[in-house]
């Protein structure tokens, strides 16, 4: 093991290790079974340290080593401090369903899903693919070499990077990387986005265990890991899947609360919202779009206690301190490649209508290009529609947000500045990608919930 | 608790229907999975028979993709860290896309700044085309190997 080699396993225990504290004020320290609950452990850490190091970046603070030591132990030290919650959510045991098939289904999804996640790991860790993503060479990886070499975030060079309206979230932490590594070297990042990507998976299970049996749950992520798309993108050192990470793991937190009442879950559910507001503009749109349905369905099936629920609208919040940092550098805080001023003038919007229409009509036909997306996204249809004889109101609640997410994308390129081409040739399968992953999570839990007689605790 | 938020009770003949769903679903999710999962695994197989490269080969030759890596070396070696440079690039012969490739030396030479203009560079990369060509001034001209030259420009004194 070289120095590079342990200096990232130095800083992956210290994601792991403020993820783990993390989980304790969530009320989340004992869900789950324990690899699953690394797994939310891992996702968790990363978004934790990701919005510390980011709103310290922001404050001129470098995420050197010494740096990312200090925050990281302050951040556990207070989550330990605050301890466990006393409505944490309980030990559940594994649901079963479909006896011995559903026990064999559980284990080849469990095998497959295993064996993608190790080939991932194969391939990220030569991190010969690093530069084959444009946007990663563009500006995702500048912005962070500019952080690694400036102090906090240089506004100078950070000006220069295309998309510096983006927040800064992912850059620090890769920023910290690099100070670990000793060098920029960009080619050890696509381990580390495999790594959180194989995270998100196991935090997916984490969240679905306890109302989707595994003979569900596991089939249904194996079919993500290994669509080739997914699979091949989890070495990808840019923001859009780890923006698909955080608001998949939010909408199946939140859902989950809706299902199970339990608070742990609309914190986390507030927790990840922050860092995908962090993570991408996009995040801050898809977070409110799914704060928006989920209090809505709050309030239709609990009343005034679903009033909590509320709290989720809060979270588009998070992007203020990022465009004060923004408008004190100077640096214009809203995307060159959209006008939201567009929205207000009727004559624009009947004049570019067919920018809309053709992009909604490329979003509805992009999943049926190959068969692994056409399968998940037709079982997710299907999943909506059983769920909807039985829980009509999260059935609607997950619909909703999934419709609304696209027609929102679709909304953007709408009122873009660039060629509608563009658009679909560089964005719609980057950015789109949310939409099929939490399709693909949720499909799980919608078909549970129609199940729900038939499946039982061991 | 499950249940809890359940409508009604199920008719037998919906929750048999229901389950057959259910179980279609997740024989399709096994059988794509299965069917892709040969050439994924085949291909961490094939990465992790593959020879790991030393760390900073491992950040440079995914950048063969773009240009010439050497140029990169060698540009980085004679450009001191806290100068500033620009790219110059030539047509002798064409680069099919020079916006990547000066994007691509911006890259790999940070914390060199890149000031675009030759005439304000402390250093000017020219590459695909002769020295002479830029149009600066110059004193010392280091070799980047078949792509071009590295000039340190001679900036007229201020008056």
């Amino acid at each position: 093991m070289n120095r590079a080699d342990t200096a990232l396993t130095i800083y992956n225990v210290l994601v792991l290790g403020v993820g783990f504290a993390a989980l304790r004020p969530l009320g989340l320290a004992r869900h789950s079974t324990r690899l699953p609950r690394a797994g939310l452990a891992y996702l968790v850490g990363f978004g934790t340290l990701g919005t510390a190091l980011a709103l310290a970046a922001m404050a001129g603070v470098s995420p050197t080593v010494p740096a990312v030591s200090v925050i990281g132990a302050v951040l556990v030290g207070a989550c330990v401090g605050i301890g466990d919650r006393s409505d944490a959510s309980p030990e559940r045991p594994p649901l079963r369903a479909f006896g011995r098939r559903g026990r064999l289904a559980a284990f080849v999804g469990g095998v497959t899903l295993t064996t993608a996640a190790l080939a991932a790991i194969a391939l990220a860790a030569k991190g010969q693919l690093y530069a084959g993503f444009w946007d990663a060479v563009d500006f995702w990886i500048p912005k962070a070499q500019a952080i690694y070499y400036g102090s906090g975030i240089p506004a100078d060079a950070w000006a220069s990077i295309k998309h510096p309206e983006y927040p800064p979230l992912l850059p620090t932490l890769d920023a910290a990387i690099f100070h670990f590594t000793g060098g920029f070297h960009p080619s050890v990042l696509p381990l580390q986005a495999t790594l959180l990507g194989i995270a998100f998976l196991l935090a997916a299970l984490s969240l679905l265990d306890g109302i989707a049996p595994r003979a569900l749950s596991l089939p249904a992520l194996a079919l993500l890991a290994t669509t080739p798309w997914f699979w091949w993108r989890l070495q990808t050192p840019t923001g859009d899947l780890i923006l698909a990470y955080f608001v998949t793991g939010a909408a199946l937190a939140s859902v989950r609360w809706l299902i199970m009442s339990e608070r742990a879950s609309l914190r986390l559910a507030f927790g990840l919202l922050i860092a995908g507001t962090l993570t991408k503009l996009e995040g801050g749109f898809m977070g409110l779009l799914l704060a928006v349905v989920i209090s809505v369905a709050a309030l239709r099936l609990r009343g005034r206690a679903g009033r909590a629920g509320l709290v989720l609208l809060t979270t588009p919040l998070a992007i203020v301190p990022w465009r004060l940092w923004l408008a004190n550098a100077g640096i214009p805080g809203s995307s060159p490649d959209y006008k939201l001023s567009y929205l207000g003038r009727p004559a624009f919007l009947a004049d570019h209508l067919h920018r809309f229409t053709e992009s909604i009509r490329v979003m509805v036909d992009a999943p049926f290009a190959e068969y692994a997306s056409t399968t998940l996204v037709v079982i997710a249809i299907a999943a909506v529609l059983i769920a909807a004889t039985r829980a009509p109101v999260i059935a609607a609640a997950a619909a909703g947000w999934l419709a609304l997410a696209a027609t929102g994308l679709a909304g953007i390129y709408w009122i873009g500045t660039l060629p509608i081409s563009w658009y679909i040739e560089n964005s719609v399968s980057r950015v789109g990608a949310t939409v099929i992953i939490t399709a693909a999570t949720l499909t799980p839990l919608l078909l549970s919930l129609a199940l729900s007689d038939t499946i039982a605790e061991e | 608790m499950l249940g809890a938020h359940r409508n009604s009770q199920m008719p037998d003949r919906w929750r048999r229907i229901v389950i057959a769903a259910a179980a279609v679903a997740i024989v399709a999710q096994l059988a794509v999975s299965l069917g892709h999962l040969p050439s994924l695994a085949m291909a961490g197989g094939r990465a992790y028979d593959t020879k790991t490269p030393s760390l900073r080969d491992g950040d440079l030759d995914p950048l063969a993709l773009y240009g010439g890596t050497q140029a990169l070396v060698l540009a980085r070696a004679a450009i001191p860290p806290g100068a500033t440079f620009a790219v110059s690039i030539g047509t002798d012969p064409p680069v099919a896309e020079p916006a990547v490739l000066r994007r691509i030396f911006d890259l790999w030479l940070a914390p060199r700044r890149d000031v675009g203009d030759p005439a304000k560079a402390d250093w000017v990369i020219a590459y695909h085309r002769s020295s002479e060509s830029v149009g600066v001034a110059y004193t010392t001209e280091t070799g980047l190997g078949p792509d071009g030259n590295a000039i340190l420009v001679t900036h007229p004194a201020a008056p």
